[in-house]
């Protein structure tokens, strides 16, 4: 399988995933316009897009999702709480693309298996998705308040991560944001800091090749490099050497990384 | 009851009650309008009004987040010194140096000038700059620079002097950082004149005072397992009409104004 994140952080999110025979997006959380012209960066094309799965209904996952579905006809995948807590903020998707998604199942599509797994964060039901193919594995996992026993269980030994690293702990503290903000974004249903992301990651990694990707950043209380060093350095201080078989990469608000093979 | 009467003066009572109603939102209107262009009245207008004069601003417009280490001094590089003797503390984090042979800082027309010094006793010597010399006290301190921005009161990288009467180096401490980089990304900056205008609205300036210098350099931001992260910093130099003066810091990229650096309070403590 192959990927991409399309564009991530909290100005919209979606991300590509691929194979031979199938094309995903999990969120749509940009305009529709935006996403035909980020998938179009990386090669590929709207029309060739067999399913969306939605994590969960903030504005950041879901903007072009509506117009999306309407446009191409895409089939939509979300659980009932989360379908229901968008009603009328999609506007019509029509019932023969409505699909359920249940917490903690897997779905097959061909050669994919797509798990779902539920995440701490304070929307109706959020739950994010592992792909599997051919023993690979790709994890997607943001919008977490913190990374619990029960995540770790399942998002254990992957290939690649599509990893939250969302504040500096230390900036956002200093940062001009109010008060309660700062407790949201700070509590067990908000994000997960860059220290706290390098912890989790350093139980969940195995000795293998793994690609570690940070994302949902936020504008105001992190920047790439300090998300970079400061996972980098959390992760050598869990005794992993960054470079060695843990590589770590950027994310943009704007522009999708490089489609890679899992 | 004539029903006709009636209704005129029913029309008559209402028009009157317009015509009130309706002056009574001009005249709230205008106010509101007044009041917003009050509040409008350019910085620097109101700093004028108020006698605080400043010199000619910076045009930066964009500056990028700093990260370094603190440097560990060599054993070796202590034991090899020439023209001094070196010691180093337990954590060689920081050296402290003496020069065998005394080192002037005399200068022209009785200034300081720490150029022998740096120049030939201390290592990287020219990235340090001169923040504050007190004769009195006779110790000067300096900070540790990139691209020429001094990091502010950084204790892993200041230089403190000392000197006896006959104006001769006795020592110097120096602390020192490694791997300096700056971020790759660019952040827009939050302009000189609005770093003043944040001052200037919590009461930090005070009339007729004179604000000799406004430069950009670095405070610590961040402190990570091996990294110092640090911020774009503006650095205000404010003279008052008694003669002293104080110094004044805003984050540069937020606008925020730093409450003292830690290390000021230490020094003010010591
Ligand atoms: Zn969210
Ligand atoms: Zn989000």
């Amino acid at each position: 399988m192959r990927f991409s994140v399309l564009a991530s952080g909290s100005t919209g999110n979606s991300i590509y995933i691929e194979n031979d025979e199938h094309a995903f997006l999990v969120d749509a959380g940009l305009s529709t316009r935006k996403l035909e012209k980020l998938l179009g960066e990386v090669g590929r094309d709207m029309k060739a897009l067999d399913g969306i799965f939605v994590t969960h209904e903030h504005s950041d996952h879901i903007r072009g999702l509506g117009v999306t579905a309407r446009k191409y006809g895409v089939p939509i995948y979300a659980n009932e709480k989360t379908w229901k807590a968008m009603d009328g903020l999609v506007g019509n998707v029509p019932a023969e693309q409505r699909f359920v998604f249940d917490m903690e199942t897997v779905k097959t599509f061909g050669s994919f298996d797509v798990q779902s797994f539920a995440v701490s964060h304070d929307a109706a039901d959020p739950m994010f998705y592992i792909f599997h193919e051919n023993g690979r594995k790709l994890v997607l996992i943001t919008d977490t308040g913190y990374v619990s026993d029960r995540m770790k269980g399942w998002i254990r030994e992957a290939d690649a991560y599509v990893f939250e690293s969302n504040h500096d702990v230390s900036m956002l503290q200093m940062g001009r944001y109010p008060w309660n903000i700062k407790r949201r974004i700070l509590s067990d249903v908000g994000h997960v800091s860059n220290e706290d992301a390098a912890v989790a990651m350093s139980e969940v990694v195995s000795e293998k090749e793994t690609r570690i990707y940070l994302s949902h950043l936020s504008k105001d209380n992190n920047m790439k490099d300090l998300a970079r060093l400061s996972v980098s350095q959390t992760l050598e201080t869990c005794g992993i050497r960054v470079g060695e078989y843990v590589h770590l990469f950027d994310t943009d608000a704007e522009q999708p990384t490089e489609l890679v093979p899992v | 009851m004539d029903w006709n009467k009636t209704k005129t003066i029913f029309i008559i009572v209402f028009a009157i009650l317009n015509v009130f109603l309706y002056s009574l939102y001009v005249n709230r209107y205008t106010e509101v309008k007044r009041i917003d262009v009050q509040g409008e009245t350019k910085i620097e207008e109101r700093l004028k009004m108020d006698g605080i004069t400043y010199p000619k601003l910076p045009e930066i417009e964009t500056a990028s987040f700093a990260s370094g280490e603190v440097w560990v001094f060599d054993p070796k590089e202590v034991k090899d010194a020439k023209g001094q003797t070196l010691r180093l503390t337990d954590d060689r984090g920081t050296i402290v140096g003496v020069p065998k042979e005394p080192v002037s800082i005399k200068g022209e027309d009785g200034k300081l000038d720490f150029g022998g010094l740096l120049d030939k006793y201390v290592k990287n010597g020219s990235d340090y700059k001169l923040w504050k010399a007190d004769e009195k006290k006779r110790e000067a301190v300096f900070f540790q620079t990139i691209d020429s921005l001094p990091f502010y009161f950084n204790q892993s990288s200041t230089l403190t002097v000392h000197w006896n009467e006959a104006l001769e180096v006795t020592d110097y401490q120096q602390r020192m950082m490694d791997e300096i980089v700056l971020f790759n990304q660019e952040k827009d900056l939050f302009p000189p004149i609005q770093a003043i205008n944040a001052l200037y609205s919590r009461g930090y300036l005070k009339t007729d005072s004179t604000i000799t210098k406004v430069e950009m350099g670095y405070s610590p931001l961040v402190q990570l397992t091996k990294t110092q992260v640090f911020a774009p910093t503006w650095h205000i130099h404010v003279k008052l009409n008694d003669g002293t003066s104080e110094d004044f810091f805003v984050n540069a990229v937020d606008g925020k104004v730093l409450d003292k650096l830690p290390e000021q309070i230490i020094e003010e403590d010591g």
